[in-house]
């Protein structure tokens, strides 16, 4: 410890300097902490709301059917809700979520202010509806906000939650929440299964596919998931960013020391004791840099997990620490500094004695064929020349500068090619489709006769269901074979003929499960399995299953029936005899935009980090170089060399390095993305492609340019501030 | 400037012609090309200042050769880089050749140390990746604005013949010794013929055959019109001088007029 506070008050500058570098470094590993913290805050919010084990639409249910549901072996509790598609007064497309407050033991509201509703016009909201005693209208009737808050099941749109019978006297309940004695998957399934036998005894279904919740999952386990995965291969590129900077500070720390240790070898210091204090300086002081830097992980991690989870869950963490993570970058981080300053003592130590105490600017020029090469290459004048073999002569210094721009370059180049591939995927999943308005039934049956839009110019009715193909949820669409709303923009085999049973699955969701035009395929519906015979693939940049409308209808058990209508009106002129919920182009492009903002947000904090960790180990690098340097800086500036020489010097040096970075770090950042993508379209299988944010190409470009010009003016700055002759006669 | 060097001495170094041809006598302009008035640098503030020189008050003609001499922290190697203008006074004055160089901008200061001052450096301070013809073009380039590269090259040969280093043009300063560095960076202080020439303890670093070679080359600098002022610990080479400086703490204790360079 005393004598690293002795190296501070050496050179301040370079320590404090050293200390911020690793603890961003080490911050920045704090990114890997972020799933984590975002786990333990679903876990939390699990517990809290009490989230059921068995999520599933019925059509509507009666007490005693609810009842005998409870009798069924296995099941804990079972509880009837009723949902309802409403539109609020200023048009914000939403749902009434109608619960049991006083008996409920699942799906508890959570306030953050007011009280829960005791009459059935009140109603608890979500903060920006309106405030406390405000009237809001939901389908034209009013309600009082009485609370603020919301649960987890719901928390990633904006309800609104009313007492049961509210809703439960207009259509009956129609959803169930299943708490299970034992949550495995197996079990719940077991279970679901008795529930369905124990409806259809009463000629009721399950109107779309139960959600199981095993073994105290959440619904947003698996975007949690994929959020985590891809902030985990950021973490890492991030770590590793962190890792070279971590090495080149120390090795910095190390090398610097050349003459002073020689000093002491000639002046009988042991060998093995000069490396232990050398090895004991770079470890003070990346103890100090985790002083900064462990904090600043824990910091980081949260904001970016506060991020994640409000945008794509709506969920408000609480802060939280990853205690594994933050002793894995401490040990990391020291043990790494350890291993690093070994090998630089090592060399250092190792130099020849003679060499060691006359060499005052690394090791000398032209003792290597490559430096005779260069000397004799008269590349452009004076100031090129030595631009061009003082890359030469550090080559160690001049690949890590590279490497360094190219991770900078590679980071920020990832991350908007990243956001641009999601948001082109996101957009692409309505490419087929054309229509400026769906209205679907509230209940998840098929209340609508099919014929419902016969009459509706422009509109057209179907089905959309979910359903299951090898074990993964898909989207199934039963569709008119002559449909004006979907384009399958085919890539093989045909489309549907009517009333055959055919489908057209996905053409990436087919690949990835081996799948071909002429194969049969089983569907499983929430009636139950169903065969169809693939006969085309559609480029939709989905996972979905298109079949003849008529024939899905009838797998369903309600025959003649569908539960969609698209129109190319924003809302079809239609008595639907039932609730129903409308979404238009424009809430889709709201809601596309504001997951695009979101993406945006949260690559770009991770994009910040990376490229910033990136961006700082170059300027240390440089630091680095400044230093070795200072003395030839110092010698041009006392033959006469102006600071504007300098920066031309510095630049001519930086430029070459960073072109082969930008170009090196373009390409990494293109593999980067594709990899990535590769392996979330591996996850999901479903093509998502990628696009290459080439239009940041100018932006990124010209931001490194300005950064090295910054870094030149920086550097030479720092160079020139001593007189001449003071950093001369340092060198002496 | 004449950067082709052609009204100077040509041909390898012969040490025996140039110390023959050493001022013998007193310079016979007899203006001042160096006034110093109340000289001063220190460093530091309170009870930590550390001075370096203090109320110097020094006056050096033109062609005039001029030793410092002292013990180790009198102040000479200090009042040698405030005259070549690679440090700063605290206070006082420094004018050479009628410049208030005191006064001056960095980059300024730059401008006029590449065209009026010649620096030999104890620790010869050439670049390591130039050659020594770049190295000593280097200082044409940086010196003289305007001259071709062939005129550039041409001058810096003859300024490396001059100090007898004519075949090792091509050589990087890690391939020469010593004494073949510090001749490098005499033929880099002179090639531009500059009025000034400050070499501090020119012969620190080398053996005597050498060093007598060196100081030998620096004071037939004088021949060509230069002022030559140079820092020595060695009275033998300061006897050599018109006139020697005597430093103690930081301050001018004597100025004797030698026997001539």
């Amino acid at each position: 410890m005393r004598s690293t506070l002795r190296q501070f008050r050496r050179a301040p500058g370079r320590i404090v300097a050293s200390v911020l570098a690793l603890a961003l470094a080490v911050g920045a590993i704090g990114v890997l902490a972020i799933p984590t913290v975002s786990e333990s805050t679903l876990h939390e919010a699990v517990d809290r709301d009490g989230l059921a084990d068995i999520i599933v639409d019925t059509t509507p249910l009666s007490a005693e059917q609810l009842a005998e549901i409870n009798r069924i072996e296995g099941v804990a509790v079972a509880e009837a809700e009723a949902t309802e598609a409403v539109r609020t007064g200023n048009g914000v497309l939403t749902r009434l979520i109608g619960l049991d407050f006083e008996t409920q033991t699942m799906d508890r509201v959570q306030l953050s202010a007011g009280r829960l509703p005791e009459r059935p016009d009140e109603v608890v909201a979500w903060p920006s509806a309106g405030a406390l005693g405000d009237d809001l209208l939901a389908n034209g009737l009013p309600y009082e906000i009485v609370g603020h808050g919301s649960t987890l099941w719901w928390s990633d749109i904006d309800v609104l939650y009313a007492p049961i019978d509210a809703l439960a006297g207009d259509a009956g309940t129609n959803r169930l929440v299943v708490t299970a004695f034992d949550d495995s998957e197996e079990s719940l399934r077991s279970i679901s299964d008795d529930i369905r036998a124990t409806l259809a005894t009463g000629g009721d279904t399950y109107t779309t596919f139960p959600t199981y919740l095993p073994d105290g999952s959440t619904p947003i386990d698996e975007d949690i998931d994929q959020i985590s995965t891809l902030i985990g291969l950021l973490g890492v590129f991030a770590g590793l960013v962190a890792l070279v900077l971590l090495a080149s500070t120390t090795n910095t720390l190390i090398v610097e020391r050349t003459r002073e240790v020689a000093v002491m070898r000639a002046l009988g210091g042991h060998p093995r004791r000069l490396r232990r204090r050398l090895r004991r300086i770079a470890v003070g002081i990346t103890a100090a840099a985790l002083v900064i830097g462990l904090p600043l992980g824990v910091v980081f991690s949260n904001l970016i997990a506060r991020m994640v989870l409000e945008e794509f869950v709506g969920v408000t963490p609480d802060f939280a620490v990853n205690w594994t993570v933050i002793a894995l970058s401490a040990a990391g981080a020291l043990s790494g500094a350890r291993l690093v300053a070994a090998r630089a003592a090592r060399k250092v130590v190792k130099l020849p004695l003679a060499e060691a105490l006359r060499d005052r600017e690394g090791s000398p020029f032209g003792r290597t064929w490559t430096h005779r090469f260069a000397s004799r290459v008269p590349t452009g004048g004076l100031f090129g020349r030595l631009a061009t073999r003082s890359s030469v002569h550090r080559p160690g210094h001049t690949v890590a500068v590279t490497i360094q721009i190219a991770a900078a370059v590679g980071a920020a180049f990832l991350i908007p090619s990243l956001a641009s591939s999601v948001n082109a995927f996101n957009s692409a999943a309505y490419e087929p489709w054309s229509w400026e308005s769906l209205t679907q039934a509230r209940e998840p049956g098929l209340p609508f006769e099919a014929s419902i839009a016969d009459d509706l110019p422009g509109a057209e009715a179907g089905v959309w269901v979910d359903g299951e193909i090898a074990d993964w949820d898909v989207d199934v669409y039963g569709l008119a074979t002559d449909t004006s709303v979907f384009d399958p923009m085919l890539t093989a085999g045909s489309w549907l003929e009517p009333g055959a049973r055919q489908a057209v699955l996905s053409d990436g969701f087919a690949g990835r499960n081996d799948l071909e035009v002429g194969d049969p395929v089983t569907l499983v519906l929430a009636a139950g399995p169903a065969s169809y015979e693939i006969v085309g693939l559609s480029d939709d940049s989905a996972r979905a299953v298109y079949v003849d409308r008529e024939v899905l209808a009838s797998d369903l058990g309600t025959p003649g029936h569908t539960n969609a209508v698209w129109s190319d009106q924003v809302a079809p002129a239609a008595d639907f005899g039932t609730a129903v919920r409308t979404t238009t182009a424009v809430d889709l492009a709201a809601e596309e935009e504001a997951a695009r903002e979101a993406i945006v947000l949260i690559f770009g904090a991770i994009g910040v980090i990376v490229a910033g960790v990136a961006a700082l180990a170059v300027m240390s690098s440089m630091t680095v170089s400044l230093f070795e340097r200072r003395h030839e800086l110092a010698a041009l500036q006392a033959i006469g060399a102006r600071r504007r020489r300098l920066r031309g010097l510095i630049l001519r040096e930086l430029l070459p390095v960073a072109m082969i970075g930008v170009i090196g770090g373009l390409l990494l950042g293109a593999l980067g993305t594709r990899g990535i993508i590769a392996s979330f379209e591996a996850s999901n299988a479903i093509d998502i492609g990628v696009v290459d944010a080439v239009g940041s190409i100018p932006m990124i470009v010209g931001g490194s340019v300005l950064a090295l010009v910054a870094l030149a003016l920086v550097i030479v700055r720092s160079a020139t501030r001593r007189p001449v002759t003071v950093t001369l006669r340092g060198a002496a | 400037m004449s950067p082709d060097g052609s009204h100077r001495q040509h041909g390898g170094m012969n040490t025996s012609a140039l110390l023959t041809a050493a001022p013998t006598a007193p310079p016979s302009s007899g203006t001042a090309l160096v006034e110093t008035h109340d000289l001063t640098r220190i460093w530091g503030k309170g009870d930590a200042a550390q001075i370096g020189v203090s109320g110097v008050d020094l006056r050096i003609d033109r062609g005039e050769v001029v030793a410092v001499i002292g013990p180790s922290g009198s102040g000479k190697s200090t009042l040698g880089a405030l005259i070549a203008g690679i440090d700063r006074p605290t206070s006082g004055s420094l004018v050479v050749d009628g410049t208030r160089v005191d006064r001056m901008k960095v980059d300024q200061l730059a401008d006029w140390r590449g065209r009026n001052v010649g620096i030999v450096f104890q620790d010869f301070h050439l670049l390591p990746t130039l050659t020594a013809a770049e190295n000593v073009e280097l200082a044409i380039e940086l010196g003289g604005a305007g001259v071709g590269r062939r005129l550039r090259r041409s001058a810096a040969r003859a300024a490396l013949e001059r100090v007898g280093l004519g075949g090792h043009a091509r050589k990087l300063p890690a391939q020469m010794s010593g004494g073949e560095q510090q001749r490098v960076g005499i033929a880099r202080a002179m090639v531009t013929q500059p009025p000034l020439v400050v070499a501090d303890e020119p012969t620190g670093a080398l053996d005597q055959a050498n060093g007598h070679a060196v100081f030998e080359i620096l004071t037939g600098l004088a021949q060509t019109g230069s002022t030559v002022v140079f820092i020595t610990h060695d009275l033998t080479l300061a006897s050599a001088a018109h006139r020697t400086v005597s430093m103690i703490d930081g301050s001018v204790a004597s100025v004797t007029v030698g026997g001539g360079a």
